[in-house]
């Protein structure tokens, strides 16, 4: 998320393996026995399927309240609460919602919820069922930031990246069809060059707003596969890390996906990502989630 | 090989297809439709965003559980308070249906609003901060003095910040029109300071500061004297120190000022010599008879006011069956009307216009004798005033009864009040006579050193052309007056009538090249009597130009100012003068002394006028707060030559706005932004980077006051500095405000230092005169009008094309072919009852870029209706930031617009803010608070925002 100089990085390599990998990919099957190749991380450890209407669940969630600094290290606008305007669950869905309302000196609400503290964990598998808002100016986001992350976005002097970031979802409405997958660690934060963060986007060539998509990671030691729906199309190894001469350390960048992280789900308004809503009329715009599930390796 | 491998590897590693669907073997069947659906809830307003999660159906029916419904896929309702059942139907074109329902409950909280208790179960007490302080309800922590009730209360807490504080966005505006009093229990354990300001916005305000004992919980009352209408409520304890802490207060109330305990009357007597009916006693003398009117003594009703405050005053009730219902006071000698000059009697009636008349006899000789009399109409409603019975010293020694009637030779009952019926010295020897009368154009000055008489010829000269006026060459009604002691006066009554008129034709034209205007002197009954001087050509009445003042001082004399443009001279020979323009009321007034006045300013000998130097030694400036004020010999001549400048110290103790105002009572001159709207002050400060403020305000009651104010920070101690104070770029109504107030230090508490004023400077640009310009926009061709920079200004789109629309509070934007002041379509805005609705012109920007600081003229047509009360429409231009924020934001005209049944254009000049990079915005704004009945329609046309060169 703390992408306040995005860098296109044309990663050949990883271009030519994701087309070779989408082109091996079943699209949709019926067939069974492909579990031979199934995901590793099978056994379910955490799930919010988000049945029970109200508050979501305390003993998962907590919230980050504010404006943090600088909207949030992004310039973002609105000011998160976790009042029932801005976060609840409801008939089987957790509702983020972005609202166009003067709060606290800010002129939109919306909320941003968190794991940390609660739910933490190396490696798995990290998936969530979203449906992502419409409309301009919105930047629905569902992340990992390392457990030893400390006041990412809340004061300019923290410990990111060298906590590392995951983003397993952004979006965007300039790129309605499109969904990036990136990492953020020492090196390679989106502030440097030549190699900012790490990203990969894959266009679905259908709108994401228009439904629900399961977006996820499956991570691993030396690995992070993203994957929407059924399209595993980005993977990220420590052989992404670049050199970075701006550092002047010769050194390469450190792979920092060894540790626990845990689970970050957002509704921002505006900020550097998607820019500043070009009408307030579209408000007030949700982010839906179906579920949240984490699996681990069974063998681990 | 490698790296073929290596490749190999990583496909191997990514081909691991993730099974995230079951499936079944349903390609046969149709799709099997679900139904559901989930919700936001605007917990404020009621508004319910359905989102529709059903699968695989193509329509849908809501059932609202109100009685209403939609096929939309995702619809937005409005509920009302209450609970409903949703029942949405979702169907396939195969016809297959499913359905899902589920209760909403809605309740929407109420915004706190006086009284405010912080215990309302749907009330949404919440406080914005500022500066650092916090607000919360909390339990009361302290149950006891003026709140021993154990309940929520509202909890300050200061960090220690100067001017930290609370604002509450009221859900109802506090009117003060009539109840002036906030009152609310305060609870801290040291002494402070409470401030409550209300606000209409930043720069439109009123604020009362009382002080608290720190007892715990004190009942404190903030008496306002504005009478505006304010929505917000600020609250800052300790508001210019840096007390630190934990205060709460609760039971915010507004209630009617408690009236001022009244004055005891100290003398009486009913004796010829001395006539003074105060009521100080019981009077059953047989020297007071009623006759058809029953005269009995009780409570004066009416303390709060200047006029009367006396504590007892007489009751008369008028017996409708006595067509001359009087009462009577006879005396043992007989009257003298050479000591004294008549009778003044205080009157309070419920109607403007009862007739008074006091009547003098001769007890021997009855009503068959010879009398005299002078009758006086009333001019308050329900308010006492003083009115004058003037007796020639010829009546002197021959009538020793008084007969008082009210509305003498009716048969309507009538309750009055009468107090302090008494003689009143003859002070002929006071009063200087005039010695000099002109009236020609040059140097035109009418003292009425001589009787001019009166006409009804047309173009008489050096006489007064009466227009339905009646004149009388008077005496001076105060000859004790500093601002006029001459003997002889005008006095001019009309009917209840609105043109009403007095002219003067002279022989030769007005010079304006050395003259800057008139001055004219009124001696009126109320402040706020429209003077309007109107300057013709007689052979040519098309050719004129006219000015208005109202009168701000009631039963004394003030002088006016009248001003006039070079450009006039030369130009006209006919003075008509109005009084009470457009004010149908009867009115008697006196003038005196009107007469051109030199355009050079200096030299006029009188201490009016600015600019202000204090050389003459006298001070003509009031200190509040503790401050204290002088004149003295300038004790810092280095930078300032000059002999005299004004000290001006706030003694340690007096609180941060501890001031002075300049004040009329003691010869400073009103301020007349016609002369000018930039002011310049030189001050000589002992301390550095202090802040100094000055503001211009009216009287209390003479217009409802806005004040107007500008800081600026005099960084060097101990050097003559000259401050500016520039006012141009306030949209200020052009009327002639009454005060001058400066404060200097501003934010601090006293200490006792002193600073030094000198120079009070008026210059620069005039007031535009900011309000409603001329008729309508002429009637020509109906096309297209330039818009300016706003975009589909006339509406002739036909659409809403340009507007941005807030929609989410419940009124209504349409473009309509209803109403059209030009072409064929307006924009209109309809909102009820606690509904409102804002369309924006937004963020118009210019290639090149709009500049800051740039004149620029907005003009709209507006027409409409308010219905019932709490209806508003306001107009409001913003300088936007980029990407968000404001550099300035203003109501334009500082007040809601009236919208009428006839299209009146309003076009408003202001200027551009320090930052607008963001554009320009103009916001219309249609509302109506939660007030049942209430509706508001307004159709605006001919939206132009033009950026002057």
């Amino acid at each position: 998320m703390n992408k306040t100089i995005k860098y296109k990085i044309k990663e050949k390599s990883l271009l030519f393996i994701s087309f070779l990998l989408v082109a091996f990919l079943v699209i949709y099957s019926c067939e069974t026995d492909e579990t031979q190749t199934v995901a590793r991380f099978t056994e379910l450890v955490m799930a919010d399927e988000f049945d029970t209407d109200g508050v979501p669940n305390t003993a998962i969630w907590d919230y980050d309240i504010g404006t943090g600094f600088n909207g949030w290290g992004n310039s973002e606008l609105q000011y998160y609460t976790k009042r029932s305007n801005n976060v609840k669950v409801q008939n089987g869905m957790l509702l983020i919602t972005a609202q166009k309302e003067n709060f606290e000196n800010s002129t939109y609400t919306s909320a941003r919820l968190s794991t940390k503290g609660s739910f933490e964990q190396r490696y798995g598998r990290f998936e969530a069922r979203i449906k992502v808002p419409a409309g301009s100016g919105l930047w629905p986001a569902f992340w990992l930031l390392g457990a030893d992350c400390e006041d990412v976005g809340e004061q300019l002097d923290s410990n990111w990246p060298l906590c590392g970031e995951i983003d397993i979802m952004e979006y965007r409405r300039q790129e309605p069809t499109t969904i990036s997958g990136t990492v953020h660690g020492p090196g390679y934060s989106g502030l440097t060059t030549p190699q900012g963060q790490i990203t990969k986007s894959y266009d679905l060539e259908e709108r994401l707003d228009g439904g629900f998509h399961i977006f996820g990671i499956e991570w691993g030691p030396e690995y992070i596969n993203f994957y929407v729906d059924d399209v595993l199309y980005n993977q990220i190894t420590p052989a992404d890390l670049k050199v970075t001469p701006a550092n002047e350390t010769g050194e390469l960048g450190e792979w920092v996906f060894n540790k626990p992280y845990y689970i970050i789900l957002n509704l921002a308004v505006g900020g550097a990502f998607p820019g500043n809503p070009e009408s307030d009329e579209i408000f007030p715009q949700t982010m839906l989630v179906d579920y949240v599930r984490v699996y681990k390796n069974s063998n681990n | 090989m490698k790296k073929l491998i290596r490749t190999l590897k990583q496909i191997s590693i990514l081909f691991l297809a993730i099974t995230l669907f079951g499936c079944e073997d349903d390609d046969t069947n149709l799709p099997k439709v679900s139904a559901g659906f989930t919700y936001t809830i605007n917990a404020d307003t009621g508004v319910v965003t359905f989102i529709n999660l059903s699968i695989e159906a193509t329509s849908y029916i809501w059932d609202f559980g109100d009685e209403s419904s939609s096929t939309l896929i995702n619809p937005v309702k409005a509920y009302e308070n209450g609970t409903y059942t949703i029942v949405l139907t979702a169907s396939a074109e195969s016809g297959s249906s499913a359905t899902f329902e589920d209760e909403i409950t809605i309740l929407i909280p109420e915004i706190a609003t006086l009284p405010i208790t912080f215990d309302g179960q749907n009330t949404k007490y919440d406080a914005g901060v500022f500066a650092g302080a916090k607000f919360a309800v909390v339990d009361n922590p302290a149950p006891g003095g003026s709140n021993e009730t154990a309940s929520k209360v509202g909890a300050i807490t200061n960090s220690g910040a100067t001017f930290e504080g609370i604002v509450f966005e009221l859900g109802a505006a506090i009117n003060l029109t009539t109840e002036k009093t906030i009152k609310m229990d305060f609870w801290s354990d040291e002494p402070v300071s409470v401030t409550v300001k209300l606000e209409i916005s930043e720069n439109v305000f009123t604020d009362v500061t009382v002080s608290h004992g720190g007892t715990g919980w004190e009942e404190l009352s903030f008496n306002f004297s504005a009478s505006g209408t304010y929505p917000k409520l600020v609250i800052f304890v300790d508001g210019s120190g840096t007390t630190s802490g934990t205060f709460y207060f609760d039971n915010i109330t507004q209630e009617v000022t408690p009236a001022p305990p009244c004055t005891p009357e100290i003398a009486q007597s009913l004796l010829a010599a001395d006539f003074n009916v105060t009521f100080q006693a019981e009077n059953t003398t047989s020297t007071i008879l009623d006759d058809g009117a029953t005269m009995i003594r009780i409570l004066n009703p009416d303390t709060d006011n200047d006029v009367n405050s006396s504590c007892q005053v007489g009751q008369i009730t008028r017996n409708p069956d006595f067509q001359y219902a009087n009462n009577q006071f006879e005396f043992d000698s007989k009257l003298d009307f050479d000591a004294n000059a008549g009778f003044k009697l205080k009157v309070w009636s419920s109607t403007i216009g009862t007739k008074v008349a006091v009547k003098i006899e001769d007890k021997a000789l009855g009503n068959t004798g010879p009398f005299a009399e002078v009758v006086v109409e009333t001019t308050v409603e329900s308010g006492w005033e003083e009115l004058t019975f003037a007796f020639a010293s010829g009546e002197s020694n021959k009538f020793d009864r008084i007969v008082l009637f009210f509305n003498s030779n009716t048969n309507t009952p009538g309750t009055f009040y009468i107090d302090d019926f008494a003689l009143y010295a003859r002070a002929g020897s006071a009063c200087i006579p005039e010695t000099t009368q002109s009236f020609t154009g040059a140097d035109f000055n009418l003292t009425f050193a001589t009787d001019p008489g009166s006409t009804l010829t047309v173009g008489a000269t050096e006489t007064l052309f009466l227009e339905d006026v009646g004149y009388i060459y008077a005496d001076n009604p105060d000859d004790t007056s500093t601002i006029n002691s001459s003997c002889k006066v005008a006095e001019i009554s009309k009917a209840a009538e609105n043109y009403p008129n007095l002219q003067i034709f002279t022989t030769s034209k007005f010079n304006f090249t050395d003259n800057a205007g008139f001055k004219l002197k009124t001696y009126s009954p109320n402040a706020g009597i429209n003077i309007l001087m109107k300057l013709e050509d007689t052979n040519n009445g098309a050719t004129f130009n006219q000015v208005s003042k109202l009168t701000t001082v009631a039963n004394g004399w003030e002088e006016l100012t009248f001003d006039f443009p070079e450009a006039d001279t030369n130009k006209f020979d006919r003075i008509i003068l109005f009084f009470g323009f457009e004010q149908p009321t009867a009115l008697t007034i006196s003038f005196d002394d009107l007469k051109l006045y030199p355009r050079s300013g200096g030299g006029g000998g009188t201490s009016g006028g600015f600019p202000i130097n204090f050389e003459d030694g006298v001070n003509i400036f009031s200190a509040f707060e503790g401050a204290t004020v002088g004149v003295i010999d300038n004790p810092q001549t280095t930078g300032n030559p000059s002999s005299k400048v004004m000290e001006l110290i706030k003694p340690v103790g007096s609180p941060f706005f501890a001031g002075i105002n300049s004040s009329q009572g003691l010869g400073a001159p009103l301020v007349d932004l016609a002369n000018g709207m930039i002011f310049t002050v030189k001050i000589w400060s002992p301390k550095s980077n202090v802040d100094v403020r000055m503001r211009l305000e009216q009287e209390p009651g003479v217009i409802d006051p806005p004040a107007y104010q500008i800081f600026q920070t005099l960084s060097n101690a101990n050097e003559w500095v000259t401050l500016t104070f520039d006012f141009t770029d306030q949209a200020m109504p052009s009327y002639t405000y009454t005060r001058l107030v400066l404060n200097t230090d501003w934010a601090n508490g006293g200490d006792g230092q002193p600073f030094y004023i000198d120079d009070i400077e008026q210059s620069g640009p005039t007031s535009g005169g900011g309000g409603t310009g001329g008729g309508g926009t002429g009637g020509g061709g109906g096309g297209a009008v330039d818009g300016g920079i706003a975009v589909n200004g006339d509406f002739e789109t036909g659409d809403t094309t340009g507007y941005t629309i807030f929609d989410g509070q419940g009124g209504v934007f349409t473009v309509t072919n209803e109403e059209a002041q030009a072409g064929t379509y307006s924009g209109k805005l309809v909102a009820g009852e606690g509904k409102e609705i804002v369309i924006k012109q937004a963020n118009l920007n210019t290639s090149p870029p709009i500049g800051t600081g740039v004149s620029v003229t907005i003009s709209f047509d507006l027409k409409g209706s308010i219905t019932g009360d709490g209806g508003v429409v306001f107009a409001e231009f913003f300088s936007e930031k980029s990407p968000e924020g404001v550099s300035k934001a203003e109501i334009l005209g500082l007040n809601p617009l009236v919208p009428t049944n006839t299209w009146t254009n309003y076009t408003f000049t202001t200027t551009t803010g320090d930052d607008v990079s963001g554009g320009v915005t103009l916001q219309l704004k249609a509302a109506c608070g939660a007030v049942a009945g209430c509706g508001v329609i307004a159709y605006f046309d001919n939206v132009s925002i033009t950026i002057n060169p």
